[in-house]
């Protein structure tokens, strides 16, 4: 059962993989290194879906993909049913828009705020000069900045400021899907927060989709309505939040949330059951991805890949939880 | 007994084109033996100048003005430049932020680990050599005598941060400071690294100051807070007083601010509201007055001094004198 499927999809993954060509040192061979494998997902108009991961685990990968930026080795994206490739990237702007981790630099300091937020509008030659000027000023307010801002440039404005502006341009032609990348991680705790609560104002306000990528596990559980977990390329778990943060179905979801310190004095350090380090994504290990560091590992673990299979309590990729327990 | 590190009015300024600011004002800060003191703060509170200043790395427009900085009885403020190298990575030793730029991508692991070892004369090639070994499998690094020779390219985020840990350990320190010591590693590396800093700070007897925003690193590592706002101190005490009885309304406000598993039903997160005042130019009264929903005229009109709230546990505030503080409790900020 996938709670996807009681919305329409704006945004489909099907089979995704993408392997870059990688040079080994400066005289050595090439090797492939697959940074997304086998990834199919769906986003319903309205809903923000998390992804989460550590680094190097493809989520960037995947999002780059979605935006356009990068070809998927095999596998098909569609958006609104329509198959991505059949976007020039100005319509696929129209479509999905970013925000990006540090908004110090994705904005460029040579503009006007003006400028930086009525930019998209002139491209897609949307409107009269007035119109784009009404806009751009009702942008501008409705991210919570005074209209002075408009004539400033980014470099006197606080990085809260920034994102706002940064959010303003996304928004600004009107987009269905939001890539939202780690779009909080770079600012303080109590800007965070207005950034949050903005986010979640401006979803309801245009009924928008968001693709919300973090390595912050509270953010998630704060925005999202579906998780998705990554680990080494690979989704290992999707479900909803509250399952996923109530019930993590796989050990490396247990391992993450037993890694978040929430501000408890006293609770100490977690114990995060976790054995060895981030594996070579150069050399997966064989069977399960995570089995060389997963605690409750089994020999069948070393051999067989896991599928993603449905259970009652989301979608997950673990012959413990699956597979194993079928055959007992 | 006497503190290892104790800093009294501790005034940093820093020349900038439109005026002097003041980036830390009348900072007191004791630190004991076998202490973990966190300094917590939002960007441009002037914790990271005040560890620069403790370890005498200022960057050159910015110079202590006033106050004393004494570690063992030794006044740093007024040391020069021979007397704190001599001290720097040899009695007190600092972890920076960024494992991946605070390393020479040109030297190996091992030439690195062992340069102040060698410099500060603690012993020959052969004992730097078996002391750098002994630290990279202390702090969890397998397979240590292969990584000695290797350079930091080739190491993850997770293990250049470990092997910073291990070179703050090299001459036996009795201080660390680590400036945000685990903000850019991933969750399930922070967890094991702070972990390991821990265990060695009890292990070796160290002192150990961390900076952080992070109040979840706070509350699970620290034995003491200091909480700074715009260049000044507002609250210290023990984590526990801190977290559990917090004085003042930046405190509380910042605490309400963390993201939380039961924000999940609210549609709205609480926030402190407006932004942090320029320190450019002299400011008089409370820093936080703009922002604070309990500020009355009076906080504009005087410095305002650290007052006790309970043993060892002070706050920089004129409201809420009274243990019932009826205007603290209610509402969001």
């Amino acid at each position: 059962m996938k709670l996807a499927s009681k919305g329409m999809s704006v945004l489909e993954l099907q089979d995704i993989q993408k392997c870059y060509d990688v040079r080994l040192g400066m005289f050595g061979g090439r090797a492939k290194l697959q940074a997304v494998r086998d990834v199919s997902l769906n986003l319903c108009k309205g809903e923000t879906l998390g992804v989460v991961g550590e680094s190097g685990c493809g989520k960037s990968t995947l999002a780059k993909i979605l935006m356009g930026l990068l070809k998927p080795s095999q596998g098909k994206v569609l958006i609104d049913g329509q198959p991505l490739e059949g976007f020039s990237p100005k319509d696929l702007s129209r479509k999905v828009q970013p925000v990006f981790q540090n908004p110090y630099s994705s904005l460029n300091p040579r503009k006007k705020i003006f400028d930086i937020i009525s930019m998209p509008l002139e491209l897609h030659e949307l409107g009269t000069k007035a119109d784009r000027r009404k806009t751009v000023m009702d942008m501008i307010e409705k991210v919570g900045l005074p209209p002075s801002i408009a004539e400033r440039f980014p470099s006197q404005l606080s990085g809260g400021q920034r994102q706002r502006i940064a959010i303003a341009r996304a928004l600004v032609v009107r987009p269905e899907v939001v890539i939202l990348d780690e779009p909080t991680s770079a600012l303080d705790v109590s800007v965070q927060a207005q950034i949050l609560n903005l986010l979640k104002d401006l979803q309801q306000e245009y009924g928008l989709t968001y693709l919300m990528i973090s390595h912050d596990l509270s953010v998630i559980e704060y925005l999202a309505d579906r998780v998705a977990v990554m680990y080494l390329g690979a989704i290992v778990e999707v479900a909803s939040v509250d399952k996923v943060f109530k019930a993590p179905q796989h050990p490396y979801t247990q391992a993450l949330l037993d890694s978040v310190l929430t501000p408890e004095p006293g609770l100490g350090l977690p114990h995060v059951n976790l054995t060895a380090g981030f594996p070579n994504p150069l050399n997966p290990p064989s069977g399960c991805a995570f089995h060389p560091r997963c605690v409750s590992a089994l020999p069948e673990c070393a051999q067989h890949r896991p599928q993603l299979t449905s259970t009652s309590l989301g979608d997950v990729a673990c012959l413990l939880k699956t597979d194993f327990q079928q055959k007992i | 007994m006497t503190s290892l590190l104790s800093i009294q009015g501790l005034q940093v300024d820093i020349a900038t084109p439109g005026g002097t600011l003041q980036a830390v004002k009348n900072l007191n800060l004791d630190v004991q033996r076998g202490e973990t003191h966190c300094i917590v703060g939002e960007s441009g509170c002037g914790k990271s100048i005040t560890a620069l200043a403790m370890i005498g790395l200022l960057p050159e427009k910015a110079r202590i003005t006033a106050g004393s900085i004494l570690f063992e009885q030794q006044n740093l403020a007024c040391l020069n430049e021979a007397g704190l190298s001599n001290l720097r990575g040899n009695r007190m030793a600092m972890i920076f932020q960024e494992p991946m730029t605070c390393l020479n991508p040109t030297l190996t692991i091992g030439t690195q680990l062992t340069e102040g070892f060698l410099r500060h004369g603690k012993g020959n090639r052969k004992a730097a050599y078996e002391r750098a070994i002994m630290l990279l499998e202390k702090v969890g690094i397998s397979a240590a005598d292969k990584r000695f020779h290797q350079y930091p390219y080739s190491l993850s985020g997770g293990l250049r941060q470990r092997v910073m840990i291990a070179m703050a350990l090299m001459c036996e320190p009795d201080l660390i400071i680590a400036d945000e010591p685990t903000t850019a590693l991933d969750v399930t590396v922070q967890a094991q690294i702070l972990a390991t800093l821990s265990e060695l700070k009890s292990e070796m007897g160290l002192s150990l100051i961390v900076i952080t925003h992070d109040l979840g690193v706070v509350a699970r590592i620290a034995d003491n807070v200091t909480v700074m706002y715009a260049g000044e101190a507002v609250e210290t005490g023990t984590v526990s007083q801190v977290f559990g009885n917090p004085g003042h309304p930046y405190t509380v406000g910042l605490q309400k601010s963390v993201v939380g598993s039961a924000d999940r039903d609210s549609q709205r997160l609480s926030v402190i509201p407006g932004r942090v005042p320029s320190l450019v130019g002299g400011l008089t009264g409370c820093r936080f007055r703009n922002r604070c929903p309990h500020a009355i005229p009076k906080c504009a009109e005087a410095d305002i001094d650290m007052s006790e709230l309970e043993a060892d546990h002070t706050y920089r505030c004129l409201r809420n004198v009274s243990a019932g503080r009826p205007e603290m409790t209610g509402g969001v900020l």
